[in-house]
C-alpha cells in the first residue's frame, strides 16, 4: 500500500506516539488523519499538537461505537495507540480491551485495509529468559493491570479482527523516549528537576529503550504491508541499562539526581514513604472534616465515608488530631522517586527482547541509538522548558 | 487602579457560560460592586443554571436575542466566531458589550462590530484582561517613567500545556477560533507588547502549523520605538510566562499577570535581588477591575482601557502574521524511515 494519500485514524492521537504519528503521517506522507480525543474539557497540549499537525480532532469515547464507526468511515488505516488511562482499574481495562474490540469491530466493518495496534513487551512477563522472542509464552504474567490489560486488548483485536477479515499487526514496544515522551522523558526530568530518581541494582536491568521515530518507522512499515495478524517487538538498536538511560537526563540537569537502592532497600524504602504520608494525610483530612461543614457534606456523599465514620468516627478524629499537633516537621530533602514494588523485578529484569523478526520480516531498521536518540530529545527538552538554559 | 462605587450597579448579562465565564467574569462581577449580574445566557440551559446557582443569579435564558431590557451590558464569553452576530445583536438592542478575546476572527468583522457599536452608540470593549494586573500596569508605568532608559529588548514567553477546561471545541477549529495559539492565546501577549511599548513596525511571524492551528509559534518584531522583541508561544508546553524588559539603565522581570515585578538597574549583578516572594496572583480581582473599567465606560466616565479599535487592530496584526507565516524550526523534527525512503536510507 502506498501510505501517500491515504486517510488514517489514529488513537491515542494527543498523547506521545500518537502524535508523533500524526505529525509524520501528516506531513512526510501528505494523509488525512483523524484522531479521537476524550473530549474538550481536559484536552491538553497533546490535543493542540495534533491539531497543529493538522489532524481532525473528533471528541469521544473509545468505548462509543457509534464514535467509533463515524471516525473510521471512508479511513484507509487504523493506528490504535490508546488505552485506559484515567479513573479506577475498571475504567482503564473496559478503554484498554473493550476499546480495543469495538475498535477493531467498527474497523472490520469498514472494510479498513489494515490495523496496525501497539502493544506491549509487559506481556512476556517476568523470570524472562535472557533472549525473549515473539512466540515466548509466560505463565506469570506482572502482578500490574496494564500488563494484564494490553494482552486481553491483542486478543480482543485477534478475534475481531479474525472474525471481520480484517489484516493487522501487532507492534510490542518496550520502553519508548523522546520530545514529549510522558512516563519516559518529561517525568523523570520533572522528578530529577525536584527531587530524585530511585534506581534498582544499580540500574543494571535493561530497559528496551527505542526512540519514537524508530517506533514511528515500525509503523509505517507495518501499515505498508498486508497485515498477517504478526506480532514483532520492536526496541532501539543498542541495550541500553536503566543506570545508562537516566545518566543522560542526570548529565543535562547537573542536580545529582539518581539513588541507588537494592531490591529490599526499595521496598523498604516505599513502605516507608507510604507510611509518611499516611502519617500526614489522615490527621491533615480529619482536621479538614473538623473544621469545615462544607468539606464533611462534601465528603460524606462519598460511598465509603459514612461506614467508616460509623465505625471509628470520632474517637479516631480526636485521637489523630492530637497527634498531629505534636507530629514532628519532616526534613526538607529533595524527594525520592521510588519504583512501585511490584514494578520492581521488571525494572531488574536483564532480557533481551530480540528485534530480529522486525528486521527480517518488516524490513525495520533502528536508526537512533541512545546518543543520537537523547541528541534530539535533549534539544527538545531544552526548547520545552524542562531544562534550563543557562542563563534562563 | 481605583475602583468606583456607582449608585446604581450596571445590569450585566453574562453570555455563553463556558470556562472563562465560570472561573474569570462571574467571580470577577462577585467583587465588583459596580456591576450586577441580571442573566445568564447559554444554549445550555443546565449548564446556565447550573452557573446561576452557583453564583446567585437569578434568571436565566438560553437566546441572546432576548436580553432587551434585562441588562444594560453584557460580557460576551462565546466562540468567536460567534462575536460579530452576538455583538450586532446586543448593541443594537442598546446594552453595551464587554466582548472576550479575541474580539472577532477577523478585521473585517471587528470593523463591522466598530460600525455597530458606532451606530449604537454604546461601550464595545475588548476583555485584554491582562492589562488590569498589577505586575503589568507596573510594567507599562515602569517603561513610561523612563527610569529603564531606552528600551533596546522585549521578550515574552508564553505558554502552557495544562489543558484549560473549555466547554466547547472552538480552539481546534481555525474557522472558529479565527487561528490556533497566535490568537487565542498570543492575542493578550501582543496586546501587552504593543501597550507598553508602542506600535510595532517591521514582524518575522513563525508557526509550526500549516493550518492556522499553530501549537507553536514565535513572532519577531522590530518596534516603532527601535527597540526590538520576541513574543514565544505555546499551547504544548509549559513555558516561564514571563516578560523581560532590557532598557539603558535596567532591566526588569515581571510575570505575564502577577503581583510584582523585579527591577536591575544596568551593572548590578542579579544576585543583589532577595527571593521572589510574589503574593498569589489575584485573578478575581483583576478580572472585577476589568468589569468595574467596563461599568465607568457605560457610564460615560471614560473609554474603557481596552477598547474595540485595539482588539481590531490585533486581528489585523494576526492576519498579517498568518499572511506571512513561515515554518518554526525545529531540529530534532527529521524526516522518519518509513516505506517510501527505505531504498535512499
Amino acid at each position: 500500500m502506498t501510505l501517500a494519500g491515504k486517510t488514517a485514524f489514529v488513537t491515542g492521537g494527543s498523547g506521545f506516539i500518537g502524535g508523533r504519528l500524526i505529525e509524520v503521517l501528516a506531513r512526510q506522507y501528505g494523509m488525512r488523519v483523524k484522531t479521537l480525543v476524550r473530549g474538550t474539557t481536559g484536552a491538553g497540549g497533546g490535543a493542540f499538537r495534533a491539531a497543529a499537525a493538522g489532524a481532525d480532532i473528533v471528541f469521544g469515547s473509545l468505548t462509543d461505537r457509534a464514535t467509533l464507526d463515524a471516525a473510521v468511515a471512508g479511513c484507509d488505516l487504523v493506528f490504535h495507540c490508546a488505552y485506559g488511562t484515567h479513573g479506577s482499574e475498571a475504567d482503564q481495562r473496559l478503554v484498554t480491551v473493550e476499546g480495543t474490540r469495538l475498535l477493531a469491530q467498527a474497523a472490520a466493518a469498514a472494510g479498513v485495509a489494515n490495523f496496525v495496534h501497539l502493544g506491549t513487551v509487559a506481556s512476556y512477563g517476568g523470570n524472562t529468559p535472557p533472549v525473549v522472542t515473539e512466540d515466548y509464552v509466560n505463565p506469570r504474567l506482572w502482578p500490574w493491570s496494564y500488563a494484564h490489560d494490553k494482552l486481553a486488548a491483542e486478543g480482543a483485536l485477534r478475534e475481531s479482527a479474525n472474525e471481520g477479515g480484517m489484516p493487522f499487526t501487532i507492534l510490542r514496544l518496550g520502553m519508548v523516549y523522546g520530545p514529549y515522551g510522558g512516563s519516559y522523558t518529561t517525568g523523570p526530568l520533572n522528578a530529577m528537576t525536584v527531587g530524585r530518581l530511585a534506581l534498582v541494582d544499580d540500574g543494571r536491568g535493561v530497559s528496551c529503550a527505542t526512540y519514537v521515530d524508530d517506533v514511528i518507522q515500525a509503523m509505517l512499515l507495518a501499515a505498508d504491508r498486508t497485515g498477517e495478524g504478526e506480532t514483532y517487538m520492536i526496541r532501539g538498536p543498542d541495550l541500553v541499562t536503566w543506570r545508562e538511560f537516566y545518566e543522560v537526563y542526570d548529565r543535562w540537569l547537573g542536580r545529582d539526581s539518581l539513588v541507588s537502592y537494592s531490591k529490599a532497600e526499595m521496598i523498604a524504602a516505599g513502605r516507608g514513604q507510604w507510611k509518611a504520608a499516611l502519617r500526614t494525610l489522615v490527621p491533615a483530612t480529619l482536621s479538614a472534616l473538623k473544621a469545615s461543614p462544607a468539606f464533611r457534606a462534601s465528603a460524606g456523599g462519598l460511598p465509603y465515608v459514612r461506614p467508616l465514620y460509623a465505625r471509628f468516627g470520632k474517637k479516631l478524629i480526636g485521637a489523630q488530631v492530637a497527634g498531629a499537633a505534636t507530629a514532628p516537621e519532616a526534613p526538607a530533602e529533595r524527594p525520592v522517586q521510588l519504583l512501585p514494588e511490584m514494578m520492581i523485578d521488571y525494572f531488574a529484569n536483564t532480557t533481551d527482547f530480540s528485534i530480529d523478526k522486525a528486521r527480517s520480516k518488516l524490513g525495520y531498521a533502528p536508526q537512533f541509538d541512545l546518543r543520537r536518540g537523547m541528541e534530539l530529545t535533549e534539544q527538545w527538552a531544552r526548547w520545552a522548558n524542562l531544562v534550563r538554559n543557562s542563563g534562563q | 487602579m481605583t475602583m468606583t462605587i456607582a449608585t446604581t450597579p450596571l445590569r450585566l448579562a453574562v453570555v455563553g457560560c463556558g470556562a472563562i465565564a465560570e472561573l474569570g467574569h462571574l467571580p470577577g462581577a462577585a467583587r465588583c460592586p459596580d456591576v450586577k449580574v441580571t442573566v445568564l445566557v447559554d444554549r445550555d440551559e443546565a449548564r446556565a443554571r447550573a452557573l446561576a446557582d452557583m453564583f446567585g443569579v437569578p434568571r436565566v435564558e438560553t437566546d441572546y436575542n432576548a436580553l432587551a431590557g434585562l441588562a444594560d451590558a453584557a460580557c460576551v464569553a462565546l466562540p468567536p466566531h460567534l462575536h460579530r452576530h452576538s455583538a450586532e445583536v446586543l448593541l443594537g438592542a442598546g446594552l453595551h458589550v464587554l466582548m472576550e478575546k479575541p474580539l472577532a476572527t477577523s478585521a473585517a468583522d471587528a470593523d463591522a462590530m466598530l460600525a455597530a457599536a458606532a451606530a449604537a452608540n454604546r461601550v464595545l470593549a475588548v476583555a485584554m484582561m491582562r492589562r488590569y494586573a498589577r505586575s503589568t500596569r507596573y510594567l507599562k508605568d515602569l517603561v513610561a517613567s523612563g527610569m529603564l532608559g531606552r528600551i533596546e529588548r522585549y521578550v515574552a514567553r508564553s505558554g502552557a500545556a495544562d489543558a484549560w477546561p473549555s466547554r466547547s471545541p472552538f480552539t481546534f477549529n481555525a474557522e472558529q477560533a479565527g487561528g490556533g495559539a497566535l490568537i487565542s492565546n498570543g492575542c493578550h501577549d501582543i496586546d501587552l507588547l504593543e501597550w507598553v511599548l508602542g506600535s510595532i513596525a517591521d514582524l518575522t511571524f513563525y508557526s509550526d502549523s500549516p493550518a492556522r492551528m499553530d501549537g507553536n509559534c514565535l513572532l519577531e518584531c522590530r518596534m516603532a520605538s527601535g527597540a526590538t522583541a520576541t513574543i514565544e508561544i505555546s499551547r504544548t508546553r509549559t513555558l516561564a510566562n514571563s516578560i523581560r524588559i532590557e532598557g539603558t539603565l535596567g532591566t526588569v522581570d515581571a510575570p505575564l499577570m502577577g503581583e510584582t515585578v523585579s527591577i536591575l538597574p544596568r551593572g548590578a549583578a542579579p544576585d543583589v535581588l532577595g527571593p521572589a516572594n510574589s503574593p498569589p496572583f489575584d485573578y478575581a480581582g483583576v478580572m472585577a477591575a476589568q468589569l468595574a473599567d467596563f461599568a465607568a465606560a457605560c457610564r460615560g466616565e471614560r473609554a474603557p482601557l481596552a477598547n474595540a479599535r485595539a482588539g481590531r487592530d490585533m486581528l489585523a496584526l494576526v492576519e498579517r502574521c498568518y499572511a506571512q507565516a513561515k515554518p518554526l524550526v525545529l531540529p530534532w523534527d527529521l524526516p522518519v524511515r518509513g516505506p517510501q525512503t527505505v531504498a535512499a536510507a
